[in-house]
């Protein structure tokens, strides 16, 4: 069971009741708001206490690399370094520890611990834009999209939408504008 | 890119706020958050198995956006009736167009809501979910994966109900209980009514104008216009999450984008007989004599308020004819018979998929 029950978004009041009382509420008694609930099995559920690593019970038998005194139960994936119950890390299916769990998804390793990732083609769509409204600084800010666009090609890709593809459309209208900008301040040195 | 990989499938229930924008992709073990904030893309795993509630509150912004945008186009029109310089008139037209236009996107989007999940760990504010519509589609996916993948968790006892909660009359059963349907309210407004007899008057005064071209009927014209107008309007916001029947509310609609492009029409005729025809005719005094052009646009006009008030009382009586305890409906005692036996334009209730409860005295 939750330390804490369900509570209205609006006024944190709480929400008491099962399952199906919660899921037929339709306002919040406290503040008369009008409210939905889909409530699953798992707010009633009592949770079970996480594994107590075992200790070592005679001299020689693996135990875990962080806790000595702490039987093995299975080594890492990635390192090799055995592990107690306590620090054996389980993300999709694959066994790290604590170590590895942190530089991996600092790293980008495990997929499914990347939390966040840099949007190249908003940023060479910005300088393009801003070389449109600002055009006299197009000569400056176009070959700076370019710049980025090259370095940015193979970086980890947005994952809704297709950044190569936009990536490229910038780049070719940052070349056009940098040859109209060209074009024009020639020009206007020329008639000068 | 999610989009192609198989693994995942997009709910359509994300969209655009102030602070970025949200899409949501579910997988067979979690639910994936995408939140673009400026230059950066943010990613936030629910695991289904780890949601305990998702929370859907009603917000009125909506609401208010549509009272402020309703309010403009309103003062802008009746703005541009009563001036005489073409500039202004134009002007404010323009204006009351876009309001219109905003207002109608906004109607068009429904309510607005906040959507909170709940974990045992966390409560999240669900980002780019502003609409009671995605919202409900979330809770539709989620209801249906996490459900499924939650079957075989035991519901623990129910814990004790707070004060000013509803008393549940029962505990609930052990075992995994379907979650219901959301519920889709009776309507019980005039709006539509009142809406649909004053698209019959205006009908009536639009013919008469255009026949005999009274000062009087032109101001009553305009009047009534603008009444129409506010309770179609307020016909529209208060049939959201109704069972209002469909006809209904296509009628409405129909005469909203009617109205817009009448608008626009008019406008552009005014400019266009202003420069074909010179100085022979007053742009700022405009009657349907004027040019056939501007005749056939009021003929038009009628003929559409006619036939959009009558459908619509049409499609309304059939509506209320089709509700339960409505008195057409109702066995004539001694006959043996029902009165009415016109097809439902109602959706079919949603049977409570919830077990029924036992009797309070088996509790005991």
């Amino acid at each position: 069971m939750n330390a804490q029950p369900l509570s209205c978004p609006r006024c944190h009041s709480a929400l008491g009741g099962g399952l199906p009382e919660l899921c037929a509420l339709r306002r919040c008694p406290a503040c008369n708001a009008g409210l939905e609930v889909a409530a699953f099995p798992a707010l009633f559920h009592h949770g079970e206490q996480g594994r107590a690593g075992e200790s070592t019970q005679a001299e020689g038998e693996a135990a875990c690399f962080y806790h000595p005194t702490k039987r093995a139960a299975i080594p890492c994936d990635a390192c090799g370094k055995f592990l107690c119950a306590l620090c054996d890390m389980e993300v999709s299916g694959r066994h790290y520890c604590p170590t590895c769990l942190e530089s991996g998804g600092k790293k980008g390793k495990i997929k499914t611990l990347e939390r966040a990732r840099t949007r190249h083609d908003y940023v060479v769509m910005s300088l393009v834009l801003g070389s449109v409204f600002f055009w006299p600084l197009a000569v400056v800010l176009c070959p700076v999209a370019l710049g980025l666009t090259v370095k940015n090609w193979s970086a980890p890709p947005s994952l809704v939408a297709n950044t190569k593809l936009r990536l490229g459309i910038c780049a070719v209208l940052a070349a056009l504008l940098l040859c109209a900008s060209a074009a024009f301040w020639i020009g206007l040195a020329r008639s000068n | 890119m999610l989009r192609r990989d198989p693994t995942y499938k997009r709910v359509r229930a994300g969209g655009r706020d102030i602070t970025g924008r949200g899409t949501y992709w579910l997988a067979d073990d979690h639910l994936l958050v995408v939140r673009e904030e400026g230059f950066h893309e943010r990613y936030r795993r629910f695991y289904l198995r780890d949601i305990h509630a998702l929370v859907i509150s009603h917000t009125r912004t909506g609401m208010v956006i549509n009272i402020v945008l309703g309010a403009v186009a309103a003062f802008c029109v009746f703005g541009a009736l009563t001036s005489t310089p073409f500039a202004l008139i134009s002007f404010l037209l323009v204006v009351a167009a876009i309001a219109a236009l905003f207002l109608a996107i906004n109607v068009l989007l429904g309510p607005t809501c906040e959507c909170v999940m709940r974990t045992a760990v966390q409560t999240e504010r669900l980002p780019g979910i502003g609409r009671l519509r995605g919202a409900r589609k979330l809770s539709a996916a989620l209801v249906k994966a996490a459900g499924e993948l939650q079957r075989d968790i035991p519901v623990g006892a129910a814990p004790p109900p707070l004060p000013g909660a509803p008393v549940p009359v029962a505990r609930p059963p052990s075992g995994f209980a379907p979650v219901p349907p959301l519920p889709i309210r009776h309507y019980h407004g005039r709006a539509h009514a009142i809406a649909f007899t004053l698209m019959l008057v205006d009908s009536a005064l639009v013919l008469g104008y255009a026949l005999l071209e009274y000062k009087a009927i032109e101001y009553l014209n305009m009047a009534l216009t603008l009444v129409e107008l506010g309770f179609i309007v307020a016909a529209i916001v208060k049939q959201q999450g109704t069972d209002m029947a469909a006809p209904v509310r296509r009628v409405l609609w129909t005469t909203v984008i009617y109205y817009a492009l009448g608008m626009v029409a008019a406008f552009v005729l005014a400019i266009y007989i202003g420069i074909s025809s010179g100085d022979e005719v007053d742009i700022e005094n405009l009657r349907p004599s004027s040019h056939i052009a501007l005749f056939t646009l009021y003929v038009v006009s009628s003929g559409y308020l006619l036939a959009a008030g009558l459908i619509g009382w049409s499609a309304l009586i059939r509506f209320r004819r089709a509700q339960p305890g409505a008195t057409s409906s109702a066995s004539v005692p001694g006959s043996g018979k029902a009165v009415d036996s016109a097809p439902s334009p109602v959706k079919p209730s949603i049977p409570q998929q919830v077990p029924p409860l036992p009797p309070t005295d088996a509790l005991n």
